[in-house]
């Protein structure tokens, strides 16, 4: 899901930093003092996530973990994941410093998107709100990609391509992932409930 | 809620994360930064690409662009990410290699690293040159020459100073080759040094990294938070009951551990 240097045009990179930039703004600005430990939490494990190799074909594709970050904490995960893709860029050499803003919006936007896809539904029962959450963890995963095609359609290949060959390659992740969402918000309900959307702080 | 669950709260929660942690353990595995290294040998240049952590790049689309933007070479890569092309001309020379979907890396290869004689179709073009004058084959056997002959229009020193040049060519060359047949392991050495994946170090680096920016943010936000901490607490947080004192030992058992003492 990372766009390497070089790939992008200049419009595009500029895009991406603007949308980038106001959701950190909005994500900064919601980020209340207890949630800050947990937003950190998050981003670490969104960062150290994307080692995790899922081997697919001749290729492999890594885990994402937007779909939990966005769930638990709506708007603050545009700077969680951005500070993680800072931290990647610099650390891991994926992605890159120009297209930090577009990565952000890539892996960020539908995490916020399926966090109010879905969010509402946690606190109900447990077939509606872990099927809610695998549909969040997956459905994160291949918005994501959908992201990828449109940030890559004006430059070089054709979208339904592009999109269709990420979404492909990361089926196993969304699957993964939906599992992993599914998995943990079934903890955190018996534990913290107050962690997820929906409840009570 | 009770003091007990909530305490209870805290391990699970502090279980979860651990589980979270264990889950991301990484492992063994390729993608995503495509690293490329190319070196000269000869009049060939050598290119490597790899995923991060392994794997070459299948297939990738590789493009040799001049600094002009010209496109001197395309081609692709073979199973092990590999790819050799002959050198078109003496210039900086940037091989990107693409994966699609948004995965590319390059590497540039300097001028200085090709040697004079690449850039050119036909290495023995200087020997040809010279041979009007005196075959280079025979010159590098006898330095000092004995009966140069009649020879119209050049002076002995003339003559020697033609032959030295040319043997000092020939020479760099041979050198050339022989060091480039030399370097290449190494070469291929440092390309797969320079490939590596992150390391240990690189992964606790940015955990450590976003801790401290938590700390950074807390100190922020508490210092935004003073003013509002004086009015008196709402109702968000949920408080238990006061948590009587645990009682101390009881003076008794203490002094009668005295005397057993």
């Amino acid at each position: 899901m990372h766009i390497a240097e070089g790939v992008l045009s200049g419009p595009v990179i500029a895009a991406g930093m603007a949308v980038a930039g106001a959701g950190t703004a909005i994500g900064l600005k919601q980020l209340d003092f207890d949630r800050i430990a947990q937003t950190g939490i998050l981003s670490a494990s969104f960062f150290v996530a994307s080692l995790v190799h899922v081997p697919v074909g001749p290729s492999s594709v890594h885990l994402i973990l937007n779909g939990i970050v966005g769930l638990m904490l709506g708007w603050a995960a545009f700077p969680a994941i951005l500070v993680a893709l800072v931290l990647q860029g610099i650390l891991f050499g994926f992605g890159g410093i120009t297209t930090l803003g577009v990565n952000t919006v890539i892996m960020a936007g539908p995490a916020v998107i399926c966090h109010y896809l879905f969010g509402f539904m946690i606190p109900k029962k447990p077939p509606i709100s872990l099927t809610a959450a695998f549909g969040c963890g997956a459905l994160s995963v291949f918005f994501a990609a959908i992201f990828v095609g449109l940030a890559l359609v004006f430059t070089q290949e054709s979208f339904i391509e592009v999109s269709g060959a990420v979404v492909a390659a990361n089926l196993p992740v969304m699957i993964i992932e939906g599992i992993i969402t599914a998995f943990c918000v079934a903890f955190l309900k018996k534990v913290q409930p107050s962690l997820l959307p929906g409840y009570p702080g | 809620m009770q003091i007990i669950p909530k305490f209870i709260c805290h391990r699970a929660a502090a279980r979860f994360l651990i589980i979270i942690a264990v889950m991301l353990t990484p492992l063994p595995a390729n993608a995503h930064r495509i690293t490329v290294f190319a070196w000269v040998e000869g009049s060939t240049a050598h290119v490597e690409s790899k995923f991060s952590a392994g794997k070459g790049v299948n297939e990738g689309k590789v493009t040799v662009t001049a600094p002009d933007g010209t496109i001197l070479v395309t081609g692709k890569t073979d199973k092990s990410g590999a790819f050799s092309f002959e050198i078109p001309r003496r210039t900086e020379l940037t091989v990107t290699v693409s994966a699609g979907l948004g995965h590319q890396g390059e590497w540039t290869i300097r001028p200085e690293e090709i040697s004079e004689t690449d850039g050119t179709a036909d290495p023995t073009a200087i020997i040809e040159r010279s041979e009007p004058l005196l075959p280079a084959t025979s010159a590098s056997e006898e330095i000092p020459m004995p009966e140069p002959g009649p020879s119209p229009g050049l002076s002995r020193t003339e003559i020697r100073q033609i032959i030295e040049a040319a043997m000092e060519r020939e020479w760099e060359r041979r050198l050339e080759g022989k060091l480039d047949e030399k370097l290449a392991p190494l070469m291929r050495f440092l390309a797969q040094q320079e490939m590596k994946g992150p390391t240990v170090q690189d992964i606790f680096a940015g955990i450590g990294y976003i801790f401290g920016l938590v700390g950074v943010a807390a100190y922020v936000a508490s210092r935004r938070r003073k003013p509002a901490q004086e009015r008196p607490e709402g109702p968000k947080g949920h408080k238990g009951p006061e948590v009587p004192e645990v009682p101390e030992v009881p003076e008794g058992l203490k002094e009668e551990e005295e005397f057993g003492a």
